[in-house]
């Protein structure tokens, strides 16, 4: 299971990615990240990526998963855990 | 991902909420989150008194302004439970549980008996209860001189149902600016922060 984080550098927006509509203009830095227990704590075994958008203070906002099999499109949007 | 303020929280035009972000009607809004980011980031206190620790979110950025620092803690005080697994849930979320301690406590009687002092200090517990705190802060000498505070939800325009001004606003600016030692700047906008230094 391959997992990016996405943040600031990176600009994304609806439309681009089917699935991802309001708040995906928001931006941030690519880097791999290695954290299957925020994989786990969500339920979300069945994603195969992980997009994690970050504020410019580097608080994780909100976290979209991609499903690469069998269409390849993004999920709707999965919150942190309130 | 915050809606604009005024999903969250009633206000009056002066306060133009409207204007700004927050999460939730109790979490601190965006905007008042990145002051207290920078001012972390500025002021590289060692020792961080946070009271109201609600749903961790301005306890994760505190703690992120301290990692970026490079040190220094936040005793993070919460009274109920079921909020301080959520605080704890909130900083694992960013793996910032390392800058924090969250204790489960009465605020008031945390600050009666610890032997910490702390070099900033962020009031977010109930309204009621914030100038009481400070009070106890300056009395016990837990914030020496010089040192910043930030307290939020000080609007003096404050409204809890629309158009109703909160009966609870003129009772904490009369108890906050009856303490001496103290002077402060106030930032009137959404649900207001007053900045704080002790003389």
């Amino acid at each position: 299971m391959t997992k990016k984080r996405i943040s600031s550098d990176i600009k994304f927006w609806a439309g681009k990615f089917p699935g991802v509509d309001s708040g995906a203009t928001k931006t941030s830095n690519l880097e791999e990240i290695h954290r299957n227990d925020w994989v786990d704590d969500l339920g979300q075994d069945d994603f195969d990526q992980l997009m994690i958008i970050m504020n410019p203070c580097g608080i994780t906002t909100d976290i979209y998963g991609r499903r690469v099999k069998p269409d390849g499109r993004w999920k709707a949007c999965l919150r942190p855990k309130r | 991902m915050s809606k604009t303020e005024t999903l969250n929280h009633c206000h009056v035009m002066e306060e133009r909420g409207w204007l700004f972000h927050s999460e939730d009607s109790i979490s601190t809004e965006e905007e008042y989150l990145y002051l207290l980011y920078a001012l972390i980031y500025c002021l590289k206190p060692f020792k961080v008194l946070e009271t109201g620790t609600c749903y961790g979110i301005g306890t994760a950025y505190i703690c992120r302004a301290l990692q970026k620092n490079g040190f220094g803690h936040v005793f993070s005080l919460e009274i109920e439970p079921q909020l301080v697994k959520k605080g704890w849930a909130q900083l694992e979320l960013d793996g910032l549980e390392e800058w924090a301690d969250i204790i489960c406590t009465d605020s008031m009687e945390y600050l009666a008996n610890t032997g910490e002092q702390f070099d900033f200090a962020f009031f977010d517990s109930l309204l009621p209860l914030r100038t009481k705190e400070l009070k106890i802060c300056l009395e016990r000498k837990l914030l020496k001189s010089g040192t910043i505070f930030a307290m939020h939800d000080t609007s003096r325009l404050r409204t809890i149902t629309p158009g109703s001004p909160d009966p609870q606003t003129p009772i904490h600016w009369k108890k906050f600016e009856a303490i001496e030692g103290i002077r402060w700047i106030e930032f009137p906008l959404s649900r207001g922060l007053t900045l704080g230094q002790v003389i």
